[in-house]
């Protein structure tokens, strides 16, 4: 293995930097976008822009703004306490970080929170070493041992610890399933409810700290994913692109990546394949080691996270040594951001989801969405949350879907006309008190760009 | 060991050139899937673990960090008839049908749709890996009146014992893993940013055949050192996992950048040492406690950082800590062992996957059996 090679010839080099034995030779169109010595072109400003987003994120006021914020949804919804153990929950709730791993690595070491509305501080469940410092030893205990037949009465000794013996209405997310079949061991001692709704309402809208963190890691990923775009080229392997994406992405500051990174071949008609059970395009693959071809229309879909809080990175990119998109793309592009503008132009706070969708229109005959995600998700702690609008939920969901100063919104329509095949990409917002405003940058390469 | 060439086009677990029946392999798994649906007495088996989900159906799926909220996204009849959510045919094996795909979806009425056709035949008692309250509001109306039955407990304990296909699967993985760490720990030298190491790292464990990396949190952790910048003399932690056809393949090193000071080559041959005196205790009925005690056994490891988790299709569990610490190992199980040991300031942390057999443990081979790999020089 030759590490830290890069050999140039006059407009391209070949990248061999970590392990030549196993990579492909990947020509880079312009030489200088990846320069001799490995360094990349930053995005003008790039420094300057940093700075500024660190300075606006202080992790301790972001968590006790969200511990506040919580509480003061619990009492609107008269709940005493929540019982929180998915990741994202567990997170928003104390600080202690869900892991960048695998869902059985989690499993395997499980932490819970209770969260006491007239507490502002939050019982800690958990073997981790990561307990925030705003956890005092009376807040912290071992996980929550709510496995086995007896698994609600220990549960219910735990929360008697913390909370004593009277009668409390308390939100639940995540049960084990021990824990669904004795569902009535909790009851007896609780007026039991889902904390879905609780979660959704306090998650929604983000403090400042928590649009911070959004908007860096969305500017490290639109940077990463700018890195790397020339090496889409006929005969690069898929997950070799996602490797360097990620590579990238962790030089440039990302705490880590959430998904496998999709460059995902679209084919141009539904009757190509893959089969899907609702006759909408295959999206999102999973991350193979396919070979991109020669005029492949790449739908990419990406995202890394920053202090836990995610970017998401959707553009369509064309696998050429000279990408150029036909008059058929061009136009397909030209529909999509003309639903952007649409939408754009109704959200403000007040605005419902059912009027984004009647914003949005109808192009080619069909709604411009995939039928199995949506128009708009929220972005947070996880890479699509609430509010959804535009999803299988309905009409009647989205007309009660009202948008709020904080939301941060992805819109994320989809173009599709069959026989052409379609466009996609993600433009991010955040709703503010007189509008919006944009936190995704303006590049749409190779349709567009900033520059 | 077979592995993948550079020129593999491994596109699915199913195809990457391993000596493996993978018909057969999930056929054997759907049996002992089945076998727990018969023991327990359930028609339908809903599961949500992606784990279980790839140990009852095998298969790919777009791989996620974290958690999803538990839905049943794999419903399995007693026949074996399996429902999967899933937008495409892509990596689906071909004994789910087409007819039996269904959407993504984000009306949890959907699921309860799902449910109540498998259920068509009256169901009366119905299996669960996790719930989630809403999920159980979709269960009320779904299957009014069934009892639910918790089988995770049963299908862990399944999972446990290896199949010889599961071992083969779990031997290349951890090869795969060894070859990244190398090749990430080549690229070692000084000035190096830790971020930067664990991206080469990451990248290394994916650009192998078709893997994904099972813990990003902990590939690179500096030992003593609060710098993310990496000095001659400076020793990293390097913890290489990753899923290949779902398997879990872990191995872990200590990286020293420049020579090793004679400290860390005490605390090496201590790590050997203690490796060596460990292994016999992996036999069957080891539990969390008995572990415990035979570190404990030994002054120079690190109790506190030394770990074991079972493994398989990802993490099985943890062996110690505070939960369950009387649970045993059975043989044919999988551990991941971590050990850490230390003399005078230097500190060794390294491990690889051992097999719990009725003499002992067995160490799978790793490519660089030494716990330091020497860098950066």
């Amino acid at each position: 293995m030759t590490s830290q090679t890069i050999k140039t010839t006059h407009n391209s080099c070949t990248v061999s930097r970590l392990d030549d034995t196993l990579r492909p030779l990947c020509k880079v169109r312009r030489a200088g976008h990846l320069a001799e010595t490995g360094a990349y072109a930053l995005i003008q400003g790039w420094g300057d822009q940093m700075t500024d987003i660190d300075t606006a994120i202080d992790t301790r006021a972001m968590q006790a703004e969200r511990g506040s914020r919580l509480r003061t949804t619990m009492d609107s919804l008269d709940l005493d306490a929540v019982l929180l153990r998915y990741g994202p929950n567990v997170d928003y709730a104390s600080g202690l970080p869900t892991p960048i791993a695998d869902s059985s690595h989690i499993a395997s070491d499980p932490s819970a929170v209770l969260v006491i509305a007239s507490d502002p501080v939050p019982h800690v469940f958990s073997d981790s070493g990561a307990i925030p410092i705003d956890i005092d030893s009376d807040h912290s205990h071992p996980p929550l041992d709510i496995a086995g037949d007896d698994a609600a009465d220990r549960l219910w000794d735990a929360i008697r610890s913390c909370l004593g013996d009277a009668r409390i209405s308390l939100g639940v997310d995540e049960l084990t399933a021990a824990l669904a079949c004795n569902l009535g061991g909790l009851q007896r001692h609780t007026d039991l409810t889902g904390a879905a709704t609780v979660m959704a309402i306090a998650r929604s809208c983000k403090n400042s700290h928590e649009v911070a963190c959004i908007e860096k890691a969305e500017t490290i990923n639109e940077q990463a994913a700018a890195d790397i775009r020339d090496l889409l080229i006929p005969g690069a392997r898929h997950n070799h692109v996602a490797a360097e994406f990620v590579s990238r992405a962790r030089a440039l500051g990302a705490d880590g990546n959430v998904i496998d990174p999709i460059f995902h071949p679209v084919r141009p008609r539904l009757n190509e394949g893959p089969f899907t059970p609702n006759g909408e395009p295959a999206f999102p693959l999973p991350g193979s080691d396919y070979l991109l071809a020669d005029g492949d229309v790449c739908w990419v879909d990406t995202g890394i996270l920053v202090h836990g809080y995610a970017s998401d990175f959707g553009r369509t990119w064309i696998v050429s040594d000279d990408p150029q998109p036909t008059a058929d793309q061009h136009a397909q592009f030209e529909q999509w951001r003309g639903v952007v503008e649409r939408v754009l132009e109704k959200v403000g706070p007040g605005t419902t989801g059912a009027e984004l969708m009647e914003a949005a229109g109808h192009v080619h005959g069909r709604r411009p969405v995939l039928n199995h995600f949506y128009l708009i998700h929220g972005i947070g702690l996880e890479s699509a949350e609430m509010p959804l609008i535009g999803t299988d939920l309905g009409p009647e969901m989205d007309s009660m879907m009202i948008l709020e100063p904080g939301m941060v919104l992805v819109l994320e329509p989809v173009i599709w006309s069959d026989g052409s095949g379609g466009y996609r990409s993600e433009d991010i917002v955040l709703v503010t008190e007189d509008g919006y405003r944009k936190l995704s940058g303006d590049d749409y390469w190779p349709f567009r760009s900033a520059s | 060991m077979i592995r993948p060439g550079p020129e593999q086009l491994s596109s699915a677990a199913v195809d990457d050139g391993t000596p493996i029946d993978f018909n057969e392999l999930r056929s054997a798994r759907m049996r002992k899937v089945q076998s727990v649906m018969s023991d327990l007495r359930i028609g339908l088996l809903l599961l949500g673990g992606e784990a279980n989900i790839r140990y009852a159906v095998g298969g790919r799926r777009l791989w996620t960090a974290g958690e999803r909220p538990w839905a049943p996204t794999c419903i399995i009849s007693a026949s074996g008839e399996v429902r999967l959510m899933s937008q495409y045919d892509t990596g689906v094996p071909p004994e789910v049908s087409q007819e039996n795909l269904f959407c993504l979806t984000w009306n949890p009425a959907n699921f309860g749709a799902q449910i109540a056709a498998a259920a068509s035949g009256g169901i009366e008692r119905i299996g669960l890996d996790g719930a989630s309250m809403t999920m159980m509001d979709v269960l009320d109306v779904a299957v009014p009146g069934a009892t639910l039955v918790d089988a995770s407990g049963a299908l862990l304990d399944a999972r446990s014992s290896k199949l010889p296909a599961e071992v083969t699967l779990l031997e290349l993985a951890t090869q795969l893993a060894g070859e990244a760490l190398l090749a990430a720990s080549r690229t070692i030298t000084p000035g190096i940013t830790i971020s930067e190491l664990r991206g080469r790292l990451e990248a290394a464990i994916r650009s192998r055949s078709v893997c994904v990396p099972a813990d990003s949190d902990r590939l690179a952790l500096p030992v003593r050192s609060v710098s993310d910048l990496v000095s001659s003399g400076d020793a990293i932690v390097m913890r290489s996992a990753l899923l290949h056809a779902g398997y879990e393949g872990a191995v872990t090193r200590t990286a020293v950048c420049g020579a090793p000071t004679p400290d860390h080559r005490a605390a090496e041959r201590a790590w050997q040492q203690a490796w060596e005196a460990l292994l016999p205790v992996f036999s069957p009925d080891l539990d969390g406690a008995g572990l415990h005690d035979a570190l404990a056994a030994i002054p120079a490891v690190d109790l506190r950082k030394s770990t074991a988790r079972a493994i398989g299709l990802g993490v099985e569990r943890k062996i110690g800590g505070s939960l369950h610490p009387h649970d045993p190992l059975r043989e044919g199980s999988v551990v991941m062992l971590e050990l850490t040991t230390c003399h005078a300031d230097a500190e060794v942390t390294a491990g690889c996957p051992v097999i719990v057999g009725p003499k002992g443990g067995v160490t799978m081979t790793t490519l660089h059996p030494a716990p330091i790999v020497v860098c950066g020089s």
